[in-house]
């Protein structure tokens, strides 16, 4: 196919047998009418994930880095459409995709009793993850906040801008 | 049906000379803007994104809505101009033209996402920002006026739709109350009528660019490092969500 102009992008021309980079939604299209084969992110990989099984399951604290972003989401639809790409067993990879995500939600799940008025870290949770926090962490930080501040007389946090000038 | 067949004529009429003028200039430009295009989009889920998680209203992103709602005729008129075209033609047209109505889908979602945001946000603090706008000119200069955070269409929606709204109110029962309870922004009880945004509300942001001062939340300090996940007010990280430090997520 030729090159074509979009909004986000400029798809480049296309012929058969060479690999390009384009965004996953265009990859599915050209995957359900068959005019593509996917190369599967080597994070998919079973290799990968049972490392990162590992690396989940031996730290306790913490998340594992090694998952990119939007990994539940894009695991998703990438074994859900192109599951024929993927050089692991599909099985074998979806089982490991379901003990992380049991792992972290275990973890994300302790992490709440860490909940409190002021402010929690969770680095590397990806934005699936978050997105199943949100509602109820910002309900209880909220409610947290309003009782602090009928107890005790809140620190005017307005004075943010003059706290570095201490002299 | 007239007005089909007229479009269609109008169509015709252009298709041959002007349509071809337009796509060359378009060349000769998009040689230039395609790395600008793609930021144009990760700006717009990003503001997207900032709009639905902020408690306040943000300041309406004037050029990159304009550069995309020119870019999204351009990509309709594409459409309408080849779907018209014989369709003896090969496969090949009706796949591209598959590419770009999906593109454009997506596209229109986030566009319509962040501008139905907006608005009702705006409905909701609509006393609230009109109220800052008149401070500001009575000369209380602390408070910011938001409707500079507007974009000329919001501010004429707000007006209007604000304007039918108390009429409604007025004819419908604040005229059979009594005097001193038709107010709609009254303050008086300790209480104010006017909802005002929570600044204080708890939002996730992500950091981007390493904040080199600890900024302080409630009674502690934390400093800002790249990469990193935070639940906290949005009253601690609203300027650095504007220098782009941080964003929403």
């Amino acid at each position: 196919m030729d090159s074509l102009k979009l909004i986000g992008l400029r798809v480049p021309k296309m012929s058969p047998m060479v690999q390009m980079q384009v965004p996953l939604w265009l990859a599915l299209i050209l995957k359900k009418q068959a005019r593509c084969k996917i190369v599967m992110p080597s994070w998919l990989e079973e290799e990968h994930l049972r490392q990162v099984y590992e690396r989940e399951t031996t730290v306790q604290d913490r998340f594992s880095d090694q998952l990119p972003w939007r990994w539940m989401e894009l695991s998703q639809s990438l074994l859900a459409h192109a599951s024929d790409d993927l050089k692991s067993p599909l099985a074998k990879v979806r089982s490991l995709l379901q003990d992380i995500r049991e792992v972290r939600l275990a973890k994300a799940r302790a992490g709440i009793s860490e909940l409190n008025e002021s402010h929690v870290q969770m680095d590397n949770l990806g934005h699936m993850e978050i997105n199943e926090l949100r509602p109820f962490a910002i309900l209880v930080m909220d409610q947290l906040r309003r009782i602090t501040s009928l107890t005790e007389p809140e620190p005017d946090h307005d004075d943010d801008d003059y706290d570095n000038d201490d002299v | 049906m007239n007005d089909t067949t007229d479009i269609d004529d109008i169509i015709n009429n252009l298709r041959d000379d002007d349509i071809s003028n337009l796509h060359s200039g378009i060349e000769i430009q998009s040689s230039l803007d395609d790395s600008f295009q793609q930021t144009d989009l990760t700006d717009l889920k990003k503001a997207w994104l900032a709009e639905r998680m902020s408690p306040d209203i943000l300041a309406f992103q004037t050029s990159l809505i304009d550069r995309l709602m020119d870019r999204i005729r351009i990509q309709a008129a594409y459409i309408e101009e080849n779907s018209m075209a014989d369709f003896h033609n090969s496969g090949d047209i009706k796949m591209k033209l598959l590419i770009v109505e999906s593109e454009l889908e997506r596209i229109k979602f986030l566009v319509r996402g962040y501008l139905r945001t907006r608005l009702s946000k705006i409905d909701k603090y609509t006393i609230y920002i009109i109220q800052s706008g008149e401070n500001q000119q009575e000369g209380n200069a602390d408070q910011f006026d938001l409707r500079l955070l507007l974009s000329p269409q919001e501010i004429q929606y707000m007006e209007r739709h604000h304007r039918i709204l108390l009429n409604l109110y007025n004819t419908q029962f604040l005229s059979a109350l009594p005097a001193q309870l038709q107010r709609l922004d009254d303050s008086s009880g300790g209480i104010s009528m006017v909802e005002e945004p929570d600044l204080d509300k708890p939002v996730f942001i992500r950091v981007l660019e390493t904040v080199e001062r600890p900024i302080r939340v409630g009674l502690d300090e934390i400093t800002l490092e790249k990469g990193n996940i935070y639940v906290l007010r949005y009253s601690a990280i609203s300027k650095y969500l504007i220098g782009g430090e941080v964003e929403l997520i």
